[in-house]
C-alpha cells in the first residue's frame, strides 16, 4: 500500500440512497475496509448505492472483486448500484473486465442520483 | 587402644608429632598431608599468638570388626571466644564446644606401628610425591576427557553436515518436483506449419512456482489452433487449481466443437455449481494457420496486442466477463487477419500493471513489442517481459505468450 495516500472508506446517506466514498488504491489491502463499510451501509429496496471513486487512482483484480461485492450487496437489498468519478486508470480496468456493462458510470454522485433516480439502473455509460 | 595427648607451643612441633602419629597409624600419604595441613591451619593463629594447643589422637572402635576410625582433636584452651572456625580445609573438620576441632578419618590398622626412625623430610617427600602423582593423574584424566569431548564434537559436527546435505537434497528434490509439476501443467507450443509460438512465465512467488496465471494451446480437428489464457483470482496452488478447471473445461468444450462465442458463458455455467468462489478471466483465440484468420472471444481478460510486420500495433478489444463474474460470457467474437510476419501477443495484467497504471502499461507493451518484433519467437516473450519490468511497484504473476504467422519460404516449408 502506498504510505502517502492512506486508504479510507466513508459513507453518507442522502435522498434516494447512500454514497460510499473510497479514497486510495483499491487493492488487496483495501479489502477489509471496503467489506466493513458494505456491512454497515443502510439500503432499502429501490435505493441507489453510489460508489464515489473520484479519489481512487488504481484498481486491481482484488479491487474488482470489491466492486462486484458492492454490487451484490446492493442487489441483495433490492437496490441499484452505480460508480462515479472514474479516473482514467480505473475506467480502463472496468472496460477491460467488461464490468462497465454491469456498473453504470457517472461523472459524479449528484449526476448518478439525478439520472438514475431512486429506481432502476439508469443508462449504461461506456468509456473508451 | 592407644591414645595420644600432647600439648604444643610451636607449629613445628605440632606438625612433627602429627606426622609421626599419622605414619604410625599407617594413614596414606595424601591423607596425612591433608590432615597435617588442616590441623596446622586451625592451630596457627593460636600458636602465633603465643597460646598453647593440645593434640589428642584416639581410635574409635568400629561396630562390625573393621579397622577403627581415628579421631584427631585439636583444642585451643586459651582461645578468645567468638573466633570463627576456618572453612575450606584440605580435610574438613567438625567444630565442637570448648574450642575443639575434630577430624575423623579411617585408620588402616588396628593399632599404631612402633615408633620408627623415619624422618620428617622423608615423610614430607612422600606426601609431596603423592600430591604430585595425584596432580599428574588428574592432568592425564583431563587430557583424556578433552580428547573424548573433541571427538564427540567432531562427531556432532559431522552429523550436522550430513543433515545439512540431506536438507539440501530434499530442497533440490522438492524444487525438481515443483518444476516437473509446472511442466506438466503447461503444454509445449503447438507444432504446426504456418505458425510459431512461444511463452514466458514468471510466478510472483518463487517458492510456489504455480499461480493463477495459466495458458493452454492445442490443435483442433479442423486444423486451426486454439489458445486459452486464464488469470484466476488468488495466489499459489489454490488459484492454480481454479485456473486448471477453467482451461480443462474450455479445452473440452472447444474439442467438442462448441462455438467460440458461447464457450465462456458455458464454462461459467459448468464450473460455478462446483466452486461458487471461483473467479477467473479467460481469453480465447483461434487462428487458422492457412488463411491467417484470427478470432477472439473474451471474459474480463486484457486485450491481445496485434503487432504487424511493419511495426504498427493494435489492441484487439472484445468486451465480456469471465468465470464467476456477473453476466459471465463474451459479448461478441471479433475477427482479424494475421498476415505473414504479424505477431499476436497474449498476456496477463501482471505484465502491464507493474507500475499500477494499465494505460501506461499497455502503451509500453505496444512500444516494446513493436521494437522487438523481429526477434526469434523463442526469445520474444521473455524480452518483452524484461523490458516491461524494469521498475516493479506491483508484484504479480507474469505471463507473455506470442504467436507469429510465419513467412512462407521458397519451396513451401517455413
Amino acid at each position: 500500500m502506498n504510505p502517502t495516500s492512506p486508504f479510507s472508506v466513508t459513507h453518507r446517506a442522502c435522498r434516494g440512497g447512500t454514497v460510499l466514498t473510497i479514497t486510495g488504491e483499491l487493492d488487496y489491502d483495501a479489502t477489509p475496509a471496503v467489506r466493513k463499510a458494505l456491512e454497515s451501509v443502510c439500503l432499502s429496496a429501490g435505493d441507489l448505492l453510489v460508489l464515489d471513486l473520484t479519489q481512487v487512482p488504481f484498481c486491481d483484480s482484488s479491487g474488482i472483486t470489491q466492486l462486484i461485492a458492492a454490487r451484490n450487496t446492493a442487489i441483495g437489498r433490492r437496490a441499484a448500484i452505480a460508480v462515479a468519478g472514474l479516473t482514467p486508470a480505473v475506467s480502463r480496468v472496468l472496460h477491460i473486465t467488461g464490468l462497465n456493462a454491469v456498473l453504470p458510470s457517472y461523472a459524479s454522485p449528484d449526476e448518478a442520483f439525478s439520472t438514475a433516480g431512486a429506481r432502476g439502473t439508469g443508462p449504461v455509460a461506456e468509456h473508451d | 587402644m592407644i591414645t595420644h595427648g600432647t600439648t604444643h607451643r610451636s607449629l613445628r612441633g605440632l606438625r612433627a608429632t602429627l606426622r609421626r602419629l599419622a605414619h604410625q597409624w599407617q594413614l596414606p600419604a595424601e591423607l596425612r598431608a591433608r590432615l597435617t595441613l588442616s590441623v596446622s591451619t586451625v592451630a596457627a593463629e593460636e600458636l602465633n599468638a603465643g597460646r598453647i594447643v593440645t593434640l589428642h589422637v584416639a581410635p574409635e572402635p568400629a561396630p562390625d570388626g573393621r579397622p577403627p576410625q581415628l579421631a584427631v582433636r585439636l583444642r585451643a584452651p586459651l582461645a578468645p571466644p567468638g573466633v570463627p572456625a576456618p572453612r575450606d580445609l584440605p580435610l574438613p573438620a567438625e567444630q565442637l564446644p570448648g574450642a575443639v576441632t575434630l577430624w575423623r578419618l579411617p585408620a588402616q590398622a588396628y593399632a599404631p606401628m612402633a615408633e620408627s626412625s623415619v624422618g620428617q623430610l622423608e615423610l614430607l617427600e612422600e606426601e609431596l610425591r603423592s600430591a604430585v602423582e595425584r596432580a599428574d593423574a588428574l592432568a592425564a584424566e583431563q587430557d583424556r576427557l578433552t580428547r573424548e569431548l573433541n571427538e564427540t564434537n567432531s562427531g556432532v559436527l559431522a552429523l550436522y553436515v550430513q543433515l545439512e546435505e540431506r536438507d539440501e537434497q530434499l530442497r533440490r528434490a522438492h524444487g525438481r518436483t515443483l518444476r516437473e509439476l509446472e511442466d506438466a501443467l503447461r503444454p509445449p507450443p503447438v507444432r504446426i506449419e504456418g505458425l510459431e509460438m512461444a511463452v514466458h512465465y514468471a510466478p510472483a512467488d518463487t517458492h510456489a512456482p504455480t499461480g493463477g496465471d495459466l495458458y493452454d494451446w492445442f490443435r483442433l480437428p479442423d486444423g486451426s489452433v486454439h489458445i486459452t489464457v486464464v488469470d484466476a483470482l488468488g495466489h499459489g496452488v489454490t488459484s492454480t487449481r481454479s485456473a486448471l478447471n477453467v482451461t480443462h473445461a474450455v479445452r473440452t468444450l472447444a474439442l467438442e466443437g462448441h462455438p467460440l462465442d458461447s464457450i465462456v458463458a458455458r464454462t461459467d455455467e459448468i464450473l460455478l455449481p462446483f466452486d461458487g468462489e471461483l473467479m477467473s478471466t479467460v481469453l480465447l483465440v483461434r487462428i487458422d494457420p492457412g488463411s491467417g484468420r484470427l478470432s477472439v472471444a473474451n471474459g474480463s481478460h486484457p486485450p491481445p496486442l496485434l503487432v504487424r510486420a511493419d511495426g504498427a500495433t493494435k489492441l484487439v478489444e472484445v468486451r465480456g466477463r469471465g468465470i464467476g463474474y456477473p453476466l459471465a460470457g463474451s459479448d461478441a467474437v471479433r475477427h482479424e487477419h494475421l498476415g505473414p510476419g504479424d505477431l499476436l501477443v497474449l498476456y496477463t495484467d501482471g505484465l502491464t500493471e507493474s507500475r499500477r497504471d494499465p494505460i501506461e502499461g499497455e502503451a509500453r507493451l505496444a512500444a516494446a513489442a513493436s521494437r522487438l518484433r523481429r526477434l526469434p519467437i523463442a526469445e520474444f516473450p521473455g524480452a518483452v517481459a524484461a523490458e516491461l519490468h524494469t521498475r516493479i511497484l506491483h508484484s504479480d504473476d507474469t505471463l507473455a505468450l506470442a504467436v507469429r504467422r510465419t513467412m512462407p519460404t521458397p519451396g513451401g516449408t517455413p
